[in-house]
């Protein structure tokens, strides 16, 4: 007890300290503080549904209460968890490549010399990025298709027989982790050369003259330069792994991939077009957003651990 | 807030006065028809419209203009990309104003009964003309049948076809079928037959192909067999006409014997093998370019393909048929009606100032003015007789630059012609074709759909627990059956896990209300 | 001096190829839709198109130029755009900065009441009730404040502050420079990289939305180029996909030529401001001049 008055004590101690020498950084805060507090916080007074029986057109607090009624109803679903697992799977090996890869492309884009080759590879990657998910599956389609498909002409090209790949389960995964990278592994570089042009150029050049060579120089300065940045985005990916990509897998899925296909997101999607029922995906996207606060939770422990950089 | 609901109340009133004044003496609906263009009374009526983009909506449509000139209704326009139709409808269901009319809308079950939809059964006694309409054209046992547990149907028919006609259809390559000999098949057997033949003389083609996922042609299947899959499906229980029973589609004898034909046309590289994924672009490739010669298409594209298909073979001709029929005689067609469109009115309409003004109007927009109006617009104007066919049609005065009555008028509009004229289908096909469809409607080849589901309030929300996993699970079988990666001995299996999801639940429940009923 | 070694060489003609690899991949669909604008509908039809226009011509740009409607929508994307990055770009730049200061109290609980945002939304219908309250539906307002502050870029944004040496604050203290005049002066132009990666993230974020826009606005002439695009290239796509019923009006689509060309227009500018962004990345700063 006398531990934590102490404590109190000194927090509003510091406060007025803080408040006083830092007066500009918190009117800095206060609108972006209101802005949150007003847009984001206040509707989510509507969650209550998620306990409650909501009706179309009515109360937008519910109408009859259910207590976690629609929380039993499904994680003592068996094919609720199907789809969990198929999102984390997706996930995890989107994260695998597309959370890397990034970054080793702007550490190589780097290192090229000319300038203008420079530009000219880092304008052009990003531009999958502004194509619509819809042409990106056309392509894909096209690509794919067992009977004209690029790709399948080079398997038979080499003797093999064509895969239906987007009729196949097990070659969903791979289908929509090359897309993303596809789509994204420029865009997703852009933040990273933007702080590796932060780097201190005497760094390198001191290690120039120890002799250090280009690998060494990366491992040890262009690596420590990109360390927070990558935390960030690597605590972000693993927490929103359950809010993976809807729109693509929504085009890309059919009830033959179901098996694998089928995720959280695109569930909720046909439960709520069939039911209309706010209450169910309400209580499903809290339990998705408790699943992210412990995602974050662990990987930021994970980052602070291993790279001495996490959120906070 | 209260001071203009005791306003909007008092001029409901008034106007409900007047409505009833002059609707007293009208009992013949040839009369109504004429009042109704007598008394122009301007009023505004909100409508969400939901907009395709190959004619997006113009407030200057001389359409707008027309139905201001005979009804005095204005009608303002919220459009909604009908793209993205499915998401703002919801919000806008949920967000407190509903404009006066949503069209493009079949309500869902849940929806009517949290009580947002107006049961517009309850007002056709105000609306003469559509009565009539009904009658006229023997819609009534139809829109009986979409009547709720409580008795009471929630939407308006839009767009549906008055004689038993579908206008998707089985399209087949008729030049390619006279070439080599093969007769145009009437059983699905011989549509078999056809393919295999097809495909040992074009071993690199498919001789049926499909877009938009394997929803669509397996409805076709389906009706073959006698039972419900694609977009048929619904939420699994099929209503007998015959017999009138409900059964539970996915584990009967004809959902296996379905599948186990449609797998053999898969397997024998009869059914293109991406039919379940084929997009648009490269299904309109297969199909100019002589890879494909049987599709279950709109009747409409025949002249499209047509024109781009007699560049690459002079000879390309692309026909309907009369839908080959099942073992049973069963015709292999979506049932009727469903490809209309549903027109929905919010619950609290009926509070608005301008509720009486609406009903008159709807009740305009089902006379046959209102028909051709809607269809065609004015005669000389935009359309005529063709004095060969005897069917009417778009006036085109430069047929190399072909008017866009669509996109320039707004006419034949999703959500403003509530009749389609028959003529419209029939003018957009070629002469030979005009007679297949006469035959499809003699033939009486389309079913009646099903009637709406009999289930209370609280039935429904208990089994909309588990219909859509039974769904789900319904249709990746379907798919993997025909794929052949699941056995079709694997079949009870299947029942016996199809019936865990809880689809013998599912029918229970069915068979509770039944046995209310007798 | 420079040190070239025979793994060096090596190593500089593979990167070379790989990025060259990676400009192909990334082009060529790109290439494809461009052909695709400039052919003719049969040829399309036909599917004869790859990296050539076939049957050229210019109708199809000469058709989209022609609708008011587009040119009224693409017009809105741009004031959108414009505005909301501007609005987006302070709040998120205030923020971070605020909460990457070492010595403000109270920073760790305001960086998770932002973070909390988000996992947990208030879902949409509330959202939508509120700004309707607030009467932001039918309004610009509405879709700008929908983006105004994403938690991840102020994230990102703190991240690359918070690299700034405080030397450089404790010098300039001394100098005289109040906070305020430190982060005028001293911060915001060593920061010229982020920032320049923030204008493009927020207004890309911005130029490409659609479901703000879709949600809060009426009026057909207040829509985004966006919603347009979406109608014209989604059509009757999602609906199928859904297991919705497609009926005969939902198969009219729009030409392809015409949803390529759509879509390159509106592509075209926001990739364009990249070489403008990228232009602070290069120039790279010499923190260590400053220190020492």
């Amino acid at each position: 007890m006398g531990k934590k008055n102490q404590k109190n004590i000194g927090f509003g101690y510091l406060l007025r300290k803080s408040l006083r020498e830092n007066t500009m950084m918190y009117l800095f805060l206060l609108i972006p503080v209101l802005y949150i507090i007003i847009f984001r916080y206040l509707p989510m007074a509507g969650n209550i549904i998620a306990f409650s029986k909501y009706k179309t057109g009515g109360s937008i607090f519910g109408e009859q209460w259910r207590g976690f009624y629609y929380f039993k109803l499904f994680l003592t679903d068996p094919d609720f968890w199907d789809k969990f697992f198929n999102t984390l799977s997706l996930s995890i090996w989107t994260l695998v490549f597309a959370f890397p890869l990034p970054i080793i492309f702007a550490i190589l884009l780097n290192e090229v010399m000319n300038s203008k080759f420079k530009k000219f590879v880092q304008t052009v990657t990003i531009v999958p990025k502004f194509l619509s998910t819809i042409v990106v599956v056309m392509i894909l389609n096209a690509m794919l298709s067992p009977s004209s498909g690029f790709i399948n002409q080079i398997i038979e090209f080499f003797g093999g027989s064509s895969i239906y790949f987007l009729n196949e389960p097990e070659w969903f995964i791979p289908a929509y982790v090359i897309s993303e990278l596809w789509q994204f592994l420029g865009w997703n570089s852009i933040i990273y050369m933007a702080v590796l042009s932060s780097a201190d150029k005497s760094l390198y050049e001191a290690a120039e003259v120890d002799g250090a060579g280009r690998f060494k120089q990366t491992i040890h300065i262009t690596l420590p330069v990109l360390l927070p940045t990558m935390s960030i985005n690597l605590i972000i990916a693993v927490s929103c792994a359950l809010n993976i990509g809807f729109e693509k897998v929504l085009l890309i899925y059919k009830p033959a991939t179901y098996s694998t296909a089928d995720i959280l997101s695109t569930y909720i999607y046909r439960i709520g077009l069939i039911n209309s029922s706010y209450s169910l995906a309400t209580a499903m996207g809290l339990f998705q957003g408790i699943i992210g606060l412990v995602f974050l939770w662990g990987t930021n422990k994970i980052t602070n651990k291993l790279w001495g950089c996490g959120l906070w | 807030m209260k001071k203009s609901k005791i306003l909007a109340l008092c001029l409901s009133v008034l106007t409900a006065t007047t409505f009833l004044s002059a609707c007293g003496n009208d009992k013949n609906s040839s009369v109504a028809d004429s009042s109704s263009s007598t008394e122009i009374e301007p009023i505004t009526i909100s409508m969400l419209y939901a907009d395709n983009a190959s004619y997006p909506v113009k407030t200057d449509w001389a359409v707008f203009d027309w139905i201001k000139e005979e009804t005095g209704v204005t009608l303002d326009i919220q459009a909604v990309p009908e793209a993205d139709w499915d998401t703002k409808l919801p919000i806008v269901l949920n967000g407190g104003s509903i404009p006066d009319l949503i069209p493009h809308n079949f309500p869902k079950g849940t929806d009517i009964l949290s009580g947002v939809y107006l049961p517009i059964s309850d007002y056709v006694d105000k609306m003469p003309n559509y009565a009539k309409y009904l009658k006229d054209n023997g819609l009534e046992a139809a829109m009986d049948a979409q009547r709720m547990a409580d008795g009471k149907y929630y939407y308006l028919p839009m767009k549906a076809h008055t004689s038993p006609i579908q206008d998707q259809q089985w399209l087949i390559r008729a030049d390619i079928f006279e070439k080599n000999n093969i007769p145009v098949p009437t059983t699905l057997d011989e549509v078999y037959e056809a393919g295999v033949k097809l495909k040992q003389i074009y071993p690199d083609s498919t001789p049926i192909t499909n877009r938009f996922g394997s929803g669509n042609i397996m409805t076709a299947f389906a009706a073959g067999f006698n039972t419900i899959a694609g977009w048929t499906y619904g939420d699994g229980m099929y209503y007998d006409h015959e017999t009138s029973e409900w059964t539970f589609a996915p584990t009967s004898d004809n959902w296996k014997d379905m599948l186990t034909y449609v797998n053999k046309l898969y397997k024998d590289g009869v059914l293109d093998q991406e039919f379940s994924t084929l997009e648009s672009t490269p299904y309109e490739e297969r199909i100019i370019n002589a890879k494909t010669f049987m599709m279950y298409d709109w009747a409409g594209n025949i002249k499209r393909y047509t024109e781009a298909g007699v560049k690459v073979d002079p000879d390309f001709k692309v026909v309907p048929i009369v839908p080959p029929t099942g073992p049973n005689g069963d015709y292999a067609v979506c049932w009727k009606g469903i490809c209309g469109q549903g027109l929905t009115l919010p619950a609290d309409v009926k509070d608005r100032a301008n509720f009486e003004g609406i009903l008159k109007f709807l009740d305009w927009c089902y006379t046959d003015e209102a028909e051709m109006l809607l269809t065609f617009g004015k005669e000389g104007e935009t359309y005529e007789k063709n004095s060969e066919t005897g069917y009417y049609e778009f006036l085109q005065k430069d047929p190399a630059n072909p008017v866009d009555y669509y996109a320039t008028y707004g006419l034949d509009n999703n959500c403003l012609a509530f009749r389609e004229h028959e003529d419209f289908l029939y003018g957009l096909l070629p002469a030979e074709a005009s007679d297949v469809f006469v035959k499809i409607a003699e033939k009486k080849c389309v079913k009646l759909p099903n009637p709406s589901a009999p289930l209370t309030a609280e039935q429904n929300e208990y089994t909309s627990e588990y219909v859509p996993a039974i769904k789900d699970f319904a249709n990746s079988s379907m798919e993997n059956m025909i794929f052949g990666k699941t056995p079709m001995s694997d079949w009870d299996n299947y029942v016996s896990s199809i019936n865990g999801k809880g689809a013998t639940d599912l029918i229970a429940e069915y068979k509770k209300v039944a046995k209310v009923a007798e | 001096m420079k040190v070239t070694s025979t793994s060096r060489k090596i190593f500089v003609v593979l990167n070379t190829l790989l990025m060259l690899f990676m400009t192909v991949i990334a082009i060529f669909p790109f290439l494809n839709q461009l052909a695709i604008s400039f052919s003719s509908s049969q040829a399309i039809m036909e599917g004869k198109v790859s990296f050539f226009p076939i049957g050229f011509n210019i109708v199809t740009y000469q058709d989209i130029l022609k609708g008011a409607e587009f040119w009224i929508n693409y017009k809105n994307t741009l004031v959108y755009t414009l505005i909301g990055t501007a609005v987006g770009l302070t709040l998120t730049t205030m923020a971070a900065y605020a909460l990457s200061k070492k010595n403000v109290v109270g920073k760790k609980p305001i960086l998770f009441i932002f973070v909390f945002t988000m996992f947990f939304g208030g879902g949409l219908i509330p959202t939508y009730l509120l700004y309707r309250t607030l009467s932001l539906t039918g309004s610009m307002w509405a879709i700008i404040l929908n983006y105004a502050i994403l938690p991840y870029h102020i994230l990102l944004m703190k991240t690359y502050f918070e690299s700034l040496p405080e030397e450089l604050e404790d010098a300039s203290k001394i100098d005289g420079l109040s906070q305020f005049g430190y982060f005028i002066k001293v911060a915001i132009p060593l920061s010229k990289p982020i920032i320049a990666t923030m204008i493009l993230f927020i207004a890309v974020i911005y130029w490409n939305d659609w479901f703000a826009a879709l949600i809060y606005l009426d009026d057909k002439l207040q829509y985004p180029v966006t919603i347009y695009l979406r109608n014209a290239l989604v059509g009757a796509n999602i609906a199928s996909q859904s297991g919705g019923q497609i009926d005969a009006s939902a198969v009219r689509k729009i030409p392809q030529s015409i949803q390529a060309a759509s879509m390159l227009l509106v592509a075209f500018p926001i990739i364009c401001v990249y070489p403008f962004v990228q232009k602070h990345f290069t120039k790279g700063i010499m923190l260590g001049a400053i220190k020492g």
